[in-house]
Order: structure tokens, then sequence, then C-alpha cells
């Protein structure tokens, strides 16, 4: 065999012992921390007819789709993500008995740039919640979220919060102009503030505006901040707040919010929105995770309503988000308002390996070596030990307790030696 | 999440060797952010200051946003003409200002018609350190042409006939001179920008927050204007 034979293509990558254990053991928490949700599981296939998942790619700029033909000639995809495809089945195979509560674990495929925690094909879990509208099930998808994390280990972390209803208004009440909408659009999601500040100035925005604007979008609330600040905008703030804004208040400039809200009047919407779903969150105690950024967007179209994405230290990327996408099951024909999360589960493993003491508790159970001079002594052992949980190796082959003990070292197993008649010596 | 992890000042920011390293060192001392001996020319590229809890790396200005992608650092200074190729997903917040210069088409001007002007046509070859800028200038002109990456002096290539024109970062515009090229189109502006790892902006929002708050007043104290 040519060492050509060697090469697995990029992006993908082989789960090696160990690793792959940490893998599934991992997606088996998260799974078994939702589950206690009420979710069930549900599995669609890898592969799919491209116009069904094209709903999940992103309008403008080429489809991160792998594409291949069947042999009628039809073009077939490869999912890229889940919620599309679980869109479909509900839309066509599940009876009209909503809300449906479903999770899922499974590789999808992304033709990418590939770098560090960005690979081409990769493991998400996730669930969607499907009809049921508004902050009850938005908080309840957070809510999974965080206690799938948390089961997972992880308790380090951060949600951003932010609604699509800021970038709808603002555009909106903008221009016009497809052409600019896609810019300030890709910006946005970019987080070039630099190039949005040129582009709404360019584009004859008052350059006020655009500065408070650009003020609301590069700031973070805290829930209790976002609490504290009343719908109609006052300029009242939190001491926090005030710290943060500090120069900008000097410098007698007006309060953003109170201004846009004036402008944007969609946005008391959005924050009333949020700040429902923060409340239910608080009866969990979960809004500490919180953080509201009404920059975060996501790069799926389908999103209508509030979206997130999570972030650890020391990992650089994103590890999981989502959001509701009460339009999406319209593609199919459907009118059921959704939302939901996938969470990344390597970079989540990325991120425990980096937390010495979860690599310790994710090894196996320990590995038992059984081995003496009656084979039917040591098969009899090896079932015993099995029906109790222990993981056996067993070896049949007459060896010395010597060699029985050499090999169970190289094997990092320990020895239970089935001596002559007696019980096990070990 | 811990509430005392966001105590701690606790940041990491790469700087870029070259020509936007005084004026970056300068912004930052400015807004509080000095430490003794921190130079792109000394031998080590990584500083800590262990006081304020601030690690500084010293990097090739086309890595930073590499570094600051990844989250090995959590902010960077770098010129837009870098961030334009490296084609990174980064959160730009701030133009700093400085380092201003445009990227320019420019051809030898032995090729240029009477009038002066150039004969654009299918397939020219161009040689440039920006390839990504360079793909797109051409394609938004509806030219094929073949892209030739370089590392340095471009000027040279189409001297020694490896290329028809280049793209290229112009300042002062006396590298172009000196080498009787000339410049045909301007293709966009860069200056140095402040830039941000994404997980870093949310899990550090209050220092990166104050660090923004703070250059956008020397900034504007300066009479640069504040985007």
């Amino acid at each position: 065999m040519s060492r050509d034979n060697f090469h697995i293509p990029p992006g993908m990558r082989d789960w090696l012992p160990g690793e792959a254990y940490r893998k599934r053991e991992l997606v088996n928490r998260l799974l078994a921390a939702i589950s206690l949700w009420g979710y069930e599981e549900i599995n669609t296939p890898l592969m799919e007819y491209y116009q069904v998942l094209l709903p999940g790619e992103n309008l403008c700029g080429p489809d991160h789709l792998y594409k291949l033909t069947d042999r009628d000639g039809r073009i077939l995809a490869l999912r890229s993500e889940m919620t599309t495809p679980i869109a479909r089945v509900i839309s066509s195979k599940l009876p009209d008995q909503y809300p449906w509560r479903l999770m899922y674990g499974g590789e999808v495929f992304r033709y990418e740039e590939i770098q560090t925690g960005k690979q081409r094909e990769f493991c998400q879990v996730g669930v969607e919640l499907i009809g049921e509208e508004g902050p009850e099930a938005d908080s309840e998808v957070l809510a999974i979220a965080i206690e799938a994390l948390q089961a997972a280990g992880l308790d380090d972390f951060t949600i951003s919060l932010g609604h699509t209803g800021v970038l709808k208004s603002l555009l909106e009440n903008f221009t016009a102009d497809e052409a600019q909408l896609n810019e300030v659009r890709n910006l946005l999601l970019e987080k070039d503030f630099v190039g949005l500040g040129n582009c709404l100035l360019e584009a004859g925005m008052q350059k006020e505006k655009a500065e408070m604007l650009l003020r609301l979008l590069t700031r973070q609330f805290s829930a209790r901040e976002l609490e504290q600040l009343p719908v109609d905008c006052r300029p009242e703030q939190s001491q926090v707040q005030s710290q943060v804004q500090g120069q900008v208040q000097a410098q007698g400039k007006q309060e953003p919010e109170q201004l846009l809200a004036e402008w944007l009047p969609e946005l008391a919407d959005v924050f009333a929105d949020l700040r429902r779903t923060l409340a239910y969150l608080k009866l969990y105690g979960y809004d500490r995770y919180i953080q509201v950024d009404l920059s975060t967007l996501r790069s799926q179209e389908y999103y209508t309503g509030m979206v997130f994405e999570i972030y650890t230290p020391g990992i650089g990327y994103t590890i999981g988000g989502g959001g509701r996408y009460d339009e999406l099951l319209r593609h199919f024909g459907k009118d059921y308002a959704a939302t939901g999360f996938a969470l990344g589960v390597e970079r989540i493993l990325l991120s425990l390996a980096q937390d010495k003491n979860q690599t310790a508790a994710q090894t196996q159970t320990p590995l038992v070596l059984v081995a003496g001079t009656d084979p039917g002594r040591v098969v009899q052992k090896a079932r015993e030990l099995r029906m109790v949980g222990q993981r056996v190796l067993m070896q049949l082959e007459k060896l010395t307790p010597l060699e029985a003990e050499a090999r169970a070292q190289a094997k990092g197993a320990v020895l239970d030696w089935c001596g002559d008649g007696e019980d096990d010596a070990r | 999440m811990s509430e005392n992890s966001r105590d701690t000042f606790n940041l990491t920011i790469a700087l870029p060797k070259g020509k936007l390293f005084d004026p970056a060192k300068t912004l930052l001392e400015k807004c509080g952010f000095s430490y003794p001996g921190l130079s792109d020319e000394a031998r080590t590229l990584i500083f800590e200051d262990k006081e304020r809890g601030v690690n500084y790396i010293i990097c090739r200005p086309t890595d930073i946003p590499t570094y600051v992608e990844h989250g090995a650092a959590d902010l960077g200074i770098v010129g837009k003409d870098s961030i334009l190729e490296a084609g990174k997903n980064l959160y730009e917040l701030v133009d700093l200002k400085f380092g201003y210069c445009r990227f320019a088409a420019a051809a030898p001007r032995e090729v240029l018609a009477a009038d002066g002007t150039f004969q654009w046509r299918q397939g020219l070859r161009i040689a440039t350190k920006f390839p990504t800028v360079a793909k797109e200038y051409v394609r938004k002109k509806g030219l094929q042409a073949e892209i030739i990456k370089l590392h340095g002096n471009i000027e040279l290539a189409p001297r020694v006939g490896l290329a028809d024109l280049i793209v290229d970062i112009v300042s002062s515009g006396r590298t172009l001179k000196e080498n009787d090229l000339v410049a045909l189109e301007f293709l966009g502006e860069a200056t140095a920008r402040l830039v941000v790892n994404r997980a870093s902006y949310r899990l550090k929002s209050r220092e990166i927050n104050k660090l923004v708050a703070d250059i956008k007043r020397v900034l504007e104290t300066e009479g640069g204007e504040c985007s």
C-alpha cells in the first residue's frame, strides 16, 4: 500500500483511543443533561438534497456545503448544521402536535478555512424547541445550554446575548439600497466597527447618530444593568455602567439608548424581549452567565429574535450558540415558532483539556488483565468481572505470572491472576 | 463565572514590529500602558508587566491578525492593510488614525501610453505582498490576472520582467518614484486599527472597554476624528 493512502482530507480527523472515548463521553453527558428537560433525540441523514440545506447557509457569498451528485445527477450535500434538517423532518414527518422538544448529537460538515478549533467535520450537540414562542421558550433553551455545559464540567463561560431586531430595525430605518444593507450586515457580522462607522457616514447618516449607534453596539450590559435600564431608556445607570461609560458622559453626551429609542422605536421591543428572557433566567439563578451584547449576530440568516454565542476563557472562538428562528419552518411550508442552540463538541473538549481536574475526571474506569494457568478459570473470572462493569482484558495463552504482570503494565491494566485451584492471588 | 476573575487586569496585547511600533507604543503610554524597555528591537519578543498584569507580544505585522484571532493575544494593533489581507475573524474596534497608507496599483513608466494611460488587458501578471487584496481588485475590474506573491521589495518585480504591474501599499510614494513606477489607481486607504479577539471581547469586556474609551479620548483630544 502506498504512503499516499495514509492521508485523510483536510479538515477531517481521526479520533484515537482515549480521544474518541472523551468525545463520546462528553456527547453522552451533554445529551443526558438535556434529556432531563424532556427532550427526545432525533437523527437525520448525513447527506441531503442540496436545496433542502440551503436555508441554513448565508445568502450572500458562496455556501460552505460539501456537495456531490447522485447517479441521477441530483446535487446532494453533507449537512452543515442540524437545524435545517430537523425543520424538514418536523414539516414532513411529524404530526401537528407541537411543541416538539428535540435534541441531537452528530457530525456536520462545513467547507471552511481550516484552523485550530475549526475543522471541516465537527460534532454538534444541540436542541430545537419548535412550536413555542417568546421569552419562555428562549429562556428554556438558554437554561438548558447552561446546564449542559455545567454537566460537561465547564462553569467559567459567558453567554453573549443579542437580538436580530437590532440589525433589522437599523436596516429598515436606514436605507433602501440593497448593496448598502448588505454591506452594513456584513460589517456588523465581521464586527468591523470602524468600517461600519465609515459606511454609515458615507450613506449619509448624521455623525451623532452613527456614534450613538456604535456606542450601543460596542457596549455590554450585564443582566442587572439591562434590567435597570428603563424601556424608555432614561439616562439612569448602574454604578458599573457609570464607570465604563464615565468618560463618555463627562463630555455631556446623551445616553445613546434614549435617542436611539426615539429614532429606532423597535429597539424598545428588543429590550423588552431580552429583559423578559433574562427575568426567567433569573429564576434559575443563571442570569449571571449572561452578558447582553447587541452586536451579537449569527451567520445563519434564519434567526429572527434573540441570538446568543457562548465563550469560555482560553478558547478564542464561540463554543456554541443559537437563537430564535421563527421563519425557517416556512421554507418547508409550516408556520412554527422555534428556538434552539448547538454546542461545538470539539471546542468544549479543547476547553476541558485546559483544565487539569477535568481531564483527570474524564479517564475511563480502570482496566483489569485476567490471566492464569487454566483458560476455563480465566474466562469465568473475566466474565464475572465484566458483569460488575469492569473493563477486562483476557489472556488465554499460558503465561508466567511475571509475563502476565509485564503485559498488564504495558496496557496500563491491573493484573488479576487466576492461580491453580486457589482463588485469584493478585 | 466568578466575579473575581473579572477584577484581575489580565490582557495580552500584540504589537507590530516596524513603522507602526512607535506610534502604537506612544498611544498605549498615553492610556497608562507603559512598560520600561518595551521595544521592537530587543531580543525578547514577550514583555511581562507583572505589576499591571499586561503581556506584550512583539511580532510581524502580518502575523498579528493570526495571534489575535486565535486568542493568543486579546488585543492587537495592526494596519488595515494586514487585516484586509489576512481575512481573519477579528473585531475591529478603533481606527487609530496613524500609519496612513494607500493600496496602489502601479506600473513602470515605460509601458504607459504617451498620454500616461495603462493598457489594461486580460492575463496581466501582478506582483504583490497582498494577494487577497490584489485578487479582489482584479475581480472588480472584471479581469483575470496572474497574482505573484512576493514577500518584499515588490518594486523589483516589473523591472526584472517578473510582473507587468504591482499592487502594494504606498505612503509617501518615494519608493515608486525611485523605481520609475507610476501609480495607476488607488484601491483603498489603510490606517492602524485596534483589533480584538472575539472571545476576549466578551470575557474581558471591562478591561477592553476601558482601554477603548481611553484610546478614543486620546485620539479626540489630539484632534483626530473618532469613529
